[in-house]
């Protein structure tokens, strides 16, 4: 498969100190592809790499059709950043640090005008264009950051944490400025430490830790790498001891169910991850003339898997 | 590179401090100082030649040490004929006529050494009168006997005018420069010096407000990038020369240079000489990550003081003499006082061959660099 982004066996050292070891990924053109890891476990390395500021040792990176070993200034060209820390002047307005920017990757005239105006707009600063980013919020600061990174129109943004230290409404809009970008076909790299939001955006995601590649795949690919079993408790009343004997009897004869037990007015169960359809066990529950108040499914979730495979211990 | 360089100029018009510490602070102060300067030529006035007649009382306990005094003053003219003396003296033939002589402004004093007080009849300049005096008072320290001087003529304190042009012609000086012309010139040395403290920040400040981050990744020459920065601080440099230079001109009435030329030769070395300090101070702010604003401001102070730019008495030689501020200073007040335009243009070549260097060497380190570990 021809990847967009393609990342070969890539070795990074400060010293003797390896900060990326034969790390390889590839990504599809138009996904938004996670990048996850501990503090220092390489990722902004990698995108250091990735993004031309740094050099490597070994391996390879393809960005297109492009080598980053021999066409940086083509790759540059058709990279967009978003840096972690807020890059910004602060003695210009919004859109003249946009159109600063936007300029400098060639940009002129009307077309640098439409752009300026286009990458404010993507991220609901239009009317807050003549401010400058000391009079800003936070969000808004974020966003602006954002805007400096994408209105040259790059094939690829790389984004690194652009959400740190904004409030719930600036959040919901960058994310769903990513989604528009990746509607546009454009190919977004995300970091992130916050895994709802790489859950809620990423195609595929890879979790690096100690430079290395710990983990590959879609969220759930990723989920089932850790535990096969999603547990559920449904809530019922009326729960006799016969009704429940019973219950237990006829719901651990089902397929998928690994392990069941009755609590008070509750049931717990755990079902394998490939038992697709819970219906039938609500069924049986139907059928003892028992209510069902509740049902919830605690399905593990990126956080859990995160842990499970970079480790409890505090970087 | 156009757009960095607008960039640069546009973020320094717009910070309120750079503008004031750089642009409006040096013209205040070229103003004040200027100012005081001005009252401070008095005192070069009173060196001229005083001519004084006296007439000593035989019984005067002074005829004797003032005899010698004369003699001694005689033989060290002949002996240096070159040195005039500053009071020159005559003995009066008739006392009467010798006060004639002084309403007439012939004579600039007359002096009576009686038995026990020495009569002064003052002229019509305050400063010659205090000169006698001063020497008078010097003079008469080993005499106990004589117990007072007595002044007349106190209408002459009325009197303290003193002609500028008369001054600087007697002086036989190239053109009318004034004290405050001349701190005109030092000041813009200090201006335009102490811009380097600006621009080190010019890189600090890329590197703090991580802007610096996003010039790496431009598909731009990383050459043209720096080159962008130093040549982005050259409008700066020009616009605080310019202001300090046009208003102590325009409104201050200060003068650089006998004609229209020499004043705008003046203008250039001065500017080429504030983007030189400020190319320095961006590259020494790339290359040094902390505290070089400080030591910058150390070396700058350091290097002004024993330049001699605020007070001429403070020079330490040799030291001086190699040092820019220095150079510059003497070579300009050597141009302007007597039109010797050579030093000018060695510095003028010198400070465009450091501003090459400065972008060569800070290009090609600024093409290698990667992003700090």
């Amino acid at each position: 498969m021809q990847y967009y982004v393609e990342v070969s066996n890539l070795v990074k050292q400060y010293g003797d100190f390896c900060a990326v070891d034969h790390l390889s990924f590839g990504i599809e053109k138009g996904e938004i592809f996670g990048l996850l890891g501990p503090n220092g476990a390489g990722k902004s390395t990698t995108l250091n790499v990735i993004t031309t500021l740094n050099q490597f040792e070994g391996g390879s990176v393809r960005i297109g059709d492009y080598d980053l070993a021999k066409d940086k200034v083509q790759i540059r060209k058709s990279v967009g950043v978003v840096p972690q820390d807020i890059a910004l002047y602060r003695h210009l307005t919004a859109y003249e640090n946009v159109a600063f920017f936007a300029s400098l990757y060639g940009l002129s005239g009307k077309e640098l005008k439409q752009a300026v105006n286009t990458a404010l707009s993507f991220v609901g600063l239009s009317d807050k264009a003549k401010m400058k980013p000391k009079q800003m919020s936070g969000g808004m600061q974020r966003r602006l950051n954002i805007a400096c990174g994408i209105a040259h129109k790059p094939d690829l943004i790389v984004m690194d944490e652009p959400t740190v230290g904004v409030d719930a409404q600036s959040r919901e809009h960058i994310l769903n400025a990513i989604r528009v970008l990746k509607a546009q076909g454009i190919t977004v790299i995300y970091t992130s430490h916050y895994m709802q939001e790489v859950e809620a955006i990423c195609d595929h995601i890879a979790i690096v830790d100690h430079g290395k590649l710990v983990a590959l795949g879609t969220k759930d690919e990723l989920v089932s790498l850790v535990t096969d079993i999603r547990p559920f408790k449904i809530t019922t009343s009326l729960l006799t001891e016969e009704k429940k004997e019973k219950l237990m009897r006829e719901i651990k004869v089902m397929p998928g169910v690994v392990r069941v037990m009755a609590e008070e007015n509750s049931v717990f169960l755990d079902l394998s991850v490939k038992c697709q359809n819970i219906m039938p066990i609500l069924q049986i529950v139907s059928q003892l003339e028992l209510p069902i108040v509740d049902v919830v499914s605690e399905h593990p979730n990126l956080d859990t898997t995160f842990l499970c495979l970079t480790g409890n211990e505090l970087r | 590179m156009i757009r960095i360089i607008w960039n640069e100029f546009r973020m320094f018009i717009r910070n309120p401090y750079l503008v004031g510490l750089l642009v409006f602070f040096p013209v205040l102060f070229v103003y004040v100082l200027g100012s005081f300067l001005e009252g401070t030529q008095v005192f070069e006035k009173s060196l001229e030649q005083i001519e004084i007649e006296y007439q000593l009382d035989d019984k005067s306990p002074l005829a004797e040490s003032f005899t010698i005094f004369l003699e001694q003053s005689e033989n060290n003219q002949e002996n240096n004929q070159e040195k005039e003396d500053t009071f020159h003296f005559v003995k009066a033939k008739d006392q009467e006529e010798s006060l004639l002589r002084l309403g007439k402004q012939e004579i600039d004093l007359f002096l009576y050494f009686g038995e026990t007080e020495v009569t002064v009849y003052e002229g019509m300049d305050l400063n010659k009168n205090r000169a006698v005096a001063s020497f008078l008072n010097g003079l008469l320290q080993s005499q106990k006997s004589i117990s007072s001087i007595v002044e007349v003529s106190p209408e002459s304190l009325k009197n303290i005018s003193f002609s500028e042009s008369e001054y600087i012609e007697n002086k036989k000086l190239k053109t009318s420069m004034s004290m405050f012309d001349y701190y005109l010139i030092s000041m813009t040395i200090l201006t335009a010096i102490f811009g380097n403290l600006a621009t080190t920040l010019a890189f600090s400040e890329e590197r703090q407000r991580k802007t610096i981050h996003r010039l790496l990744l431009l598909p731009k020459n990383r050459f043209s990038i720096f080159a962008g920065k130093v040549i982005g601080i050259m409008p700066q440099s020009i616009l605080q020369i310019a202001v300090t230079f046009f208003v102590s001109i325009f409104i201050f009435d200060a003068h650089c240079g006998e004609t229209v030329e020499d004043t705008v030769l003046v203008f250039c070395v001065l500017t080429l000489t504030a983007i030189t300090s400020s190319a320095i101070g961006v590259l020494l702010g790339f290359l040094c990550k902390q505290f070089i604003t400080v030591v910058v401001f150390l070396i700058d102070w350091t290097m002004l003081f024993v330049s001699g730019i605020y007070s001429i008495a403070m020079e330490v030689h040799p030291i001086c003499d190699v040092m820019p501020a220095y150079i510059i200073k003497r070579d300009i007040l050597r141009f302007t006082l007597f039109g010797d335009a050579q030093g000018i243009w060695n510095i003028i070549v010198v400070e465009i061959m450091v501003i090459l260097f400065v972008l060569l060497l800070g290009g090609v380190l600024f093409a290698k660099k990667q992003e700090e570990k």
